[in-house]
């Protein structure tokens, strides 16, 4: 406890950089992967190898990846970023998929014999009828990407992890308690936070509540 | 003028042994109501679902006011084509009035035109306007079915396809939203593709019954020509040719001949009394229970038509 006290400042401005790192990786990763999750949905044959590609992707273990892709673009946040970016696209295009998937055939046929086109129908039916189980990927995403962002430290990317492995190098028991507990704290307030949402949308894609 | 004409249209699935249908020739004219009879299988509802352009046909054409549809886009076509499936297929996320303004929107109609057109929409099917801002999960399910015929009917188009629309409803609703369904009708005269598996409803509802079988048209006729003379045995069990209380069951009392309207000096008035759009069945029921020589059948407005006996009843089945 005595350590957050004297470097509050420090532990704040790490806290800010593992916030950032999470937030640019998550958002990278979103702009390919909700793409990609209705691609495959439309385009079933290239499901099983995307997801195929991700899953292998996925089980490569962080720490290899990040060292794997320092000759390639060095230490820093970038390499940090991109690896990020990589373990997030197995959620989120499976649960893009999954939430698409999921949607009533009978509504989807509803509105195509309406006459909506395409993209009429996924924007107006098929997106927000998915939304939650969508919503859920990219929660679940943020946890993982927040608990892998740890491992950025060791590659000079900065974060909370920065922490940990100070921690552990000068047996500092404080710093390390203070690194997990920080990083924990991150990551509940966030799972909760997007929970909170993902049962609002839930609730609403049902059509029970009357509210605005 | 026929509407829409079907011509030797068949449609094969992958991986199935037989095409789904085959070889089917329709037409329909303007204003008609059409109920497609079958039982599961019978290809009636890929039929209707090639109108409307939902399959595609493997060979043949289907020829919408006059043009080919295959040569129309989808959309363009199925904004003009009414669609009313099974449990509603109502967008559960969107309200009520949204539900209704779908097809309106579509077709870019201004804001004020869509609302005037919901609140009509609304009145038509008889729910309150209250339920404009209403989700379709807090309405009950025959509510719900009549959310489905006015979104249908929302942007007025000229056919209107049903496919099984009440089949998941109750007993006593299912005859209520028939009776709703008829008067629409007779107000706004549609041409309407009817798919049911239920003869009952396929006779009350159907100017002409289409019936089908393995992808084929069996028979294609109005009511009372099915119920009297069935093309062929699978035809005559379907309608119940053998079963006299079944098929006065299918047959409106304003197909029997009546005598003429009872001159004042009888005592007509002392008759029980039939409405023309009632079955002979219920009419046979209430002679029998009354014991009165004949009914006084009654239009819509209690008007007389005249008086209907065992023999007009014996004549509508045996002629």
């Amino acid at each position: 406890m005595l350590y957050l006290v004297n470097n509050i400042g420090r532990v704040a401005e790490l806290f800010g950089q593992h916030l950032y790192l999470t937030l640019v990786s998550l958002g990278l990763a979103m702009l390919i992967g909700l793409p990609l999750g209705v691609l495959v949905h439309r385009l079933r044959w290239l499901r099983g190898p995307l997801l195929f590609l991700f899953g292998v992707l996925y089980t490569i273990p962080s720490l290899s990846l990040l060292v794997l892709l320092i000759p390639v673009t060095g230490l820093s946040a970038t390499t940090a970023i991109i690896a990020l970016v990589i373990y997030a696209q197995l959620v989120l295009v499976r649960n893009t998929l999954a939430g698409l998937e999921g949607v009533d055939a009978r509504i989807v046929e509803a509105a195509t014999g309406m006459g909506m086109s395409s993209w009429q129908r996924l924007w107006q039916v098929e997106l927000p009828l998915a939304s939650p189980v969508i919503l859920a990927g990219v929660r679940i995403a943020t946890v993982a990407t927040i608990g892998i962002g740890t491992i950025a430290a060791f590659i000079n990317a900065g974060g909370l992890g920065v922490l940990l492995f100070e921690g552990v190098r000068t047996s500092n028991y404080d710093k390390i308690v203070v690194g997990a507990v920080a990083v924990s704290l991150l990551a509940i307030a966030i799972n909760w936070g997007l929970r909170v949402v993902e049962q609002r949308l839930e609730v609403r894609m049902r059509g029970t509540t009357s509210g605005a | 003028m026929k509407l829409i004409e079907i011509e030797q249209v068949t449609r094969t699935f992958a991986h199935a042994p037989r095409p789904a249908v085959d070889g089917v020739s329709l037409s329909v004219a303007a204003g008609a109501f059409i109920t497609l009879l079958g039982p599961s299988g019978c290809g009636k509802t890929t039929l209707l679902k090639m109108v409307n352009r939902l399959y595609e046909p493997s060979s043949g054409r289907i020829v919408v006011n006059g043009e080919d549809t295959a040569t129309v886009s989808p959309t363009t076509l199925r904004r003009h084509i009414g669609y009313v499936i099974q449990q509603t297929g109502l967008f559960p996320h969107l309200r009520i009035e949204d539900n209704i303004a779908t097809v309106p929107r579509l077709l870019g109609w201004e804001k004020a035109r869509v609302d005037a057109r919901v609140d009509e929409m609304l009145a038509l099917v008889n729910l309150p306007l209250a339920y404009r801002s209403r989700f379709p999960r807090q309405l009950s399910g025959g509510e719900q079915q009549r959310v489905g015929v006015a979104r249908a009917l929302a942007a007025d188009p000229p056919i209107v396809l049903m496919d099984e629309p009440f089949g998941a409803i109750d007993a006593i609703n299912r005859t209520r939203l028939q009776d709703e369904l008829l008067q629409i009708q007779t107000r706004l005269h549609k041409t309407i593709l009817f798919v049911t598996h239920d003869v009952e409803e396929a006779f009350k509802l159907g100017d002409r019954i289409v019936v089908m079988r393995e992808g084929k048209v069996v028979q294609e006729d109005t009511p009372l020509a099915l119920a009297t003379a069935p093309a062929d045995a699978f035809v005559a069990s379907l309608v119940g040719a053998d079963d006299m209380l079944r098929r006065l069951s299918l047959l409106p009392v304003s197909l029997a001949p009546l005598s003429p309207p009872a001159s004042p000096d009888t005592l007509s008035s002392e008759l029980p009394t039939v409405a023309a759009t009632q079955e002979l069945r219920a009419a046979l029921g209430l002679l029998l229970q009354s014991g009165a020589p004949a009914l006084l059948v009654v239009d819509e407005d209690g008007k007389s038509l005249g008086q209907l006996n065992f023999g007009g009843i014996r004549h509508a089945l045996l002629h």
